[in-house]
């Protein structure tokens, strides 16, 4: 189980929220958090490998998480926040996606 | 009320002289007989996202996408279910996994009855998408995994072709490309449902020798520019064009080079941004159109 509901915290970094990658758009990149608010950023905000379906922590310098999540898509795009995939969680996710189709098709 | 009611009258009114939608050029050689009822499309007014609403002559009900929130379901698609006298989603169709195209679907499942749910089986790792698969799990609702060509139950009365995706395109990084495409035919009318399927995918169907020929294109990809270009107009030859948008989304849509390309072919078109939703009923040989405002 992955602590995706939970904010990430260290010493050093300020909160995040945990979101994934949910489509691409010329230079423009959208992250679902996980209660549905939506984030555009531009694709250069995030690692070159970034994929569509990661995971990823989304940090704002001097932001809160829930600040984060008010930077939602109505507001258009956000002044440049820190994007870091989470290989464990993605990973994780995945792997529950797969388990719910083989689920619903075998039936 | 009552001024509200006339300028009501006088937006249809304006939007049924600019379509021009009797279609007097050649159908598409549909095979479809149509019975004594009408087929109605509404293309909903979701916002940046997709949903559109189909009632058969039957009455049966197939919602095709469902916008980008959850509450879009109680504030906008089940009302107008239940407006239609309908009182189940007979099929649920994801056209591909994009949170802008299922947030509204999880909605309907989490609240109303749906029979069949018609999805490619993408592995998008999204949690509303998570939860829209465990929706159906927990249901116990029927799953039908579908690419081209997969049978679809509906209304013998219109005839239902999945055009797209292919195999290959499903699990693409790219998942606008592996979005289930659907042709209706009713009579001699027909409507192209395109998700968000942009060239790739395009040109995947016309390499099959799909006959993509429709009276009435809903636009790939909210009017994009990576979904529309006159080639592929050409190839539809729509006598009504819509684009399902938001007012002022980010991505620009509907793209000025698409709005070109439709003006320059001279294809009509319609917005859900600028009218609402966007109500098309066909009898099988012509089509009426009506727009919220």
């Amino acid at each position: 189980m992955s602590n995706s509901n939970k904010p990430a915290v260290s010493s050093s970094q300020p909160a995040g929220k945990r979101g994934v990658i949910d489509q691409f758009e010329d230079e423009l990149a959208t992250i679902v958090f996980d209660d549905n608010e939506q984030l555009v950023v531009a694709r250069q905000t995030l690692p070159a490998n970034a994929r569509v379906g990661d995971v990823v922590t989304v940090r704002v310098p001097n932001t809160g998480a829930a600040d984060v999540a008010a930077r939602a898509f109505s507001a258009g795009p956000a002044p440049a926040p820190s994007v870091e995939v989470e290989a464990d969680d993605t990973a994780a996710s995945q792997k529950r996606v797969r388990d719910l189709l083989d689920d619903i098709f075998k039936r | 009320m009552l001024k509200r009611f006339w300028l009501l009258l006088l937006i249809v009114g304006l939007v049924l002289a600019s379509c021009n939608v009797d279609p007097a050029t050649p159908a598409p050689p549909g095979t479809s007989v149509p019975g004594p009822g009408v087929l109605k499309v509404a293309f909903l007014d979701v916002g940046q996202g997709d949903s559109i609403l189909i009632q058969a002559p039957n009455g049966k009900i197939m919602l095709i996408d469902g916008g980008r929130t959850t509450d879009l379901a109680q504030r906008l698609i089940l009302p107008q279910i239940k407006a239609w006298g309908a009182n189940q989603v007979d099929v649920l169709v994801v056209t591909h996994p994009d949170a802008d195209h299922i947030s509204g679907l999880v909605g309907v499942l989490e609240s109303f009855p749906v029979k069949l749910v018609a999805l490619t089986g993408d592995q998008h790792a999204t949690q509303i998408y998570e939860r829209l698969l465990t929706n159906i799990r927990d249901k116990n609702i029927e799953a039908l995994k579908v690419r081209t060509g997969t049978p679809v139950p509906f209304d013998p009365a219109v005839k239902l072709e999945v055009l797209g995706p292919d195999d290959a395109s499903v699990n693409q990084d790219n998942t606008n490309d592996g979005s289930i495409v659907i042709k209706l035919t009713y009579g001699q009318t027909s409507f192209l449902l395109t998700g968000d399927a942009e060239f790739a995918e395009n040109l995947s169907m016309l390499r099959r020798g799909a006959d993509v020929r429709s009276t009435v294109l809903k636009l790939g990809h909210h009017g994009s520019s990576s979904s529309t270009d006159e080639n592929w107009l050409r190839a539809v030859q729509p006598q009504l064009g819509i684009i399902s948008a938001g007012a002022d989304n980010p991505y620009g849509h509907p793209h000025r080079e698409v709005i070109r390309a439709l003006d320059n072919l001279g294809v009509p078109y319609i917005r859900t941004d600028e009218h609402g939703t966007v109500t098309v009923t066909s009898d099988g040989t012509q089509l009426r159109v009506t727009s919220q405002r």
